[in-house]
């Protein structure tokens, strides 16, 4: 959360277009902050494994492609984690 | 001495005799606390004949320097003991109230030998020691038993309590701690080891402080450090320590199925963020420590209803949960608190009852062997009668509290093909076929599957330790340099529970080894430096290996379940890699210094200063 936030926070004023998924809104972050794009992606630009990305307080992961439509108002929570019990 | 009371509590259960030892300065210095002094005790005062429930063998329980100086996640301690389960070391690391209480009440430790001719409880506090009367707590829950505890003593007191398990020596019985926050120290029987000794609990209270070297400069120090903690540990406040579950599933780390699948939907019903939109009602930290991943849950209708307690965390969620195929968070929630009620460890317990559903699902136990019970993948009324019997010890319950090693073979038609254990311990929620490291730790870790042993898998996928020379995370199916990512990991974790330092310090970077020597050079005024600190770890991996090796462990017994090593997992994302062992193993050996067998060389005990322990 956090050391995303502070990639991010107060420097990026990205207008997301109408009709684009979680995906997409996450690639535009990435073009606007390498730094946290290389957080987010791995090389073959796939989300790495241990960030964890929940639209509305639910992990992607179950969303369905309709579901990752975003709309006004939506939350979009990015946290990593590298660890368990 | 600072850091220190340089105070032993020596406890003689058979002659009620209770001594104060005074400890050296050096022999701190060299095993610095926690699991190091246990270590020490273990393997001096111990002999080859020592069985786990003989009078003679030793269950300590030690502080580790920065305990109760305000260094955050410390508020920890670290139980040795001869294992029941496994027949080897044993030991847990618990956090809570109880580590803080008893450096408080002036000791660093305690050391409890002998056997008691009825029921007692220890009550510690300020400095003094007492033997008592625990016949009115025999056979009540740990629950139940703390609260007669804290009347009897002081409310403030903290109670490490065992349960029924424990008292009827189950090989999976663990020592639940109860104060401001419930805690167990769960992994390896030792719970089974009070029972042995008719010790029902250790009840702790202390007002007292430690002394520290620079005070100022800690105090500015850990200011100055909180804000950095809080924020990299934000995640894990927030979810606890299963936030991340949906992506360990995803990636294939999540346990499945005993061992056997490679996807499951139902993670969406039993991960952290489910849980903190639906039961979770507070959170709760140990002593000394920002993070409080700790879960507390409100359940007020359903089956379940009504449970205000603790909630389970990630590996009792893999475990109760995955490896059973249950997604019934609340179902699940009340296992572990039952686990928590009779004292038993919930990762071997899910383990255990997989297994059982495996031989259920094969036809080597039937109804009949479970009174009637359908133990079926996914029934959460199956889990929880089983918990209860496993708790109980009624019917097939009692060996089920044995480990699944131990129920294999009672049970026989090769059911050990499919009992998931190494060395007689039931691996924690980490699949070893995702994180080579984690395959190694899981087969050279003295305790058995552990993943703590190591905690290495965040190494193969975000983390860095620079420090240490972990400069880049390791692709995870690597065997070239497994060996020292895992010997390196090893032994800091070794360090960090003699100092005593919680592992998820380590999240997001939040507090690193540079830190850790920061935090013990101003407390003790050493002038420790970094390789003398990770020196200490690797002389207590090594002093593990020993007494293992005391009980004729070496190579044959570094194996990992025939699952892990020959069966693919399949589904979407999923490798199908396998760890080669022979070659991960044969590495691992070189590199610590330690025979092809697995033994440690003299060279090698000499240069880590254990002479005295070179077998002549």
């Amino acid at each position: 959360m956090a050391e995303f936030r502070d990639m991010l926070g107060g420097k990026i004023n990205y207008e997301i277009p109408e009709g684009k998924t979680v995906q997409a809104f996450l690639h535009g972050l990435a073009q606007a902050d390498a730094a946290f794009g290389k957080a987010v992606f791995d090389p073959e630009d796939q989300i790495r494994p241990h960030v964890n990305i929940l639209k509305n307080g639910k992990h992607i992961g179950f969303l369905g492609s309709s579901e990752m439509m975003l709309a006004d108002g939506d939350v979009i929570t990015i946290f990593s984690y590298a660890a368990g019990g | 001495m600072y850091g220190y009371h340089k105070k032993m509590l020596r406890i003689d259960l058979s002659n009620r005799k209770i001594e104060i030892e005074t400890l050296d300065e050096r022999d701190l210095r060299k095993y610095i606390g926690g699991l190091g002094m246990g270590l020490k005790i273990l393997l001096e005062e111990t002999g080859v004949g020592t069985k786990p429930f003989d009078p003679d063998n030793i269950l300590t329980a030690v502080m580790g320097p920065c305990t109760a100086t305000g260094v955050p996640t410390t508020g920890r301690h670290h139980l040795v003991s001869r294992s029941p389960q496994t027949g080897l070391f044993g030991g847990a690391n618990v956090g809570g109230s109880w580590a803080v209480g008893c450096k408080q009440a002036g000791f660093d430790g305690i050391a409890v030998k002998g056997k008691a001719d009825a029921p007692v409880y220890i009550w510690i506090y300020n400095g003094k020691a007492e033997i008592r009367d625990a016949l009115p707590i025999w056979g009540k829950d740990s629950y139940e038993a703390a609260a007669w505890l804290k009347k009897e003593t002081s409310e403030k007191a903290t109670a490490a309590v065992i349960g029924p398990a424990g008292e009827r020596m189950a090989g999976i019985a663990g020592i639940p701690h109860i104060g401001s926050i419930v805690r167990m120290a769960a992994r390896t029987g030792l719970g089974a080891v009070m029972g042995s000794k008719n010790l029902k609990a250790m009840v702790v209270h202390g007002d007292g402080e430690v002394s520290i070297a620079k005070p100022a400069e800690l105090k500015e120090y850990i200011s100055a450090l909180m804000p950095h903690i809080r924020k990299s540990t934000e995640g894990f406040t927030k979810y606890g320590t299963s936030g991340g579950l949906v992506n360990y599933e995803k990636i294939g780390n999540f346990p499945l199925k005993n061992w056997r699948q490679g996807r499951w939907s139902g993670v969406e019903k039993i991960n952290g963020v489910t849980m903190h939109d639906t039961i979770l009602s507070g959170r709760k930290a140990c002593k000394s420590c920002p993070i409080a991943c700790g879960r507390h849950i409100k359940v007020t209708e359903g089956a379940y209803a009504p449970m205000d307690c603790e909630g389970p965390e990630y590996e009792t969620l893999g475990t109760l949960g995955g490896l059973c195929l249950i997604d019934d968070l609340p179902a699940i929630s009340k296992a572990n608190e039952l686990c928590n009620r009779y004292g038993m460890d919930t990762i071997s317990a899910g383990g255990v009852i997989a297994f059982a559903m495996e031989a259920f699902e094969k036809g080597i136990i039937t109804k009949k062997d479970t009174d009637g019970l359908e133990l079926v993948w996914g029934s959460a009324t199956a889990l929880v009668e089983m918990v209860h019997k496993m708790g109980k010890g009624e019917g097939i319950g009692k060996l089920m509290t044995e480990g699944s090693k131990k129920m294999a073979e009672a049970l026989g038609n090769n059911a050990i093909e499919f009992a998931i254990q190494v060395k007689g311990l039931e691996p924690s929620a980490h699949d070893p076929r995702r994180f080579f490291s984690q395959a190694l730790s899981y087969a050279t870790e003295a305790r058995g599957a552990c993943h703590n042993a190591s905690w290495s898998h965040p190494y193969e996928l975000a983390m860095t330790m620079p420090e240490i020379g972990i400069t880049e995370p390791q692709n995870p199916y690597q065997i070239e340099g497994k060996e020292v990512l895992t010997c390196k990991m090893q032994d800091l974790m070794s360090v960090m529970d003699a100092m005593i330092l919680c592992r998820f310090s380590q999240v997001g970077k939040a507090v690193n080894v540079t830190n850790h020597v920061d935090f013990l050079n101003m407390i003790t005024d050493w002038g420790m430096d970094i390789p003398e600190y990770m020196k200490a770890g690797e002389r207590l991996t090594n002093m593990k290996r020993l007494f293992n090796v005391r009980h004729g462990a070496s190579r044959k017994d570094d194996f990992l379940p025939y699952r892990f090593m020959t069966l693919k997992r399949t589904g979407e994302g999923l490798s199908n890699q396998l760890p080669p062992m022979g070659e991960l193993l044969s590495n691992y050996y070189a590199y610590r210094g330690w025979s092809e067998e697995g033994i440690p060389t003299a060279e090698k005990l000499k240069d880590l200063g254990l002479d005295e322990f070179i077998q002549k």
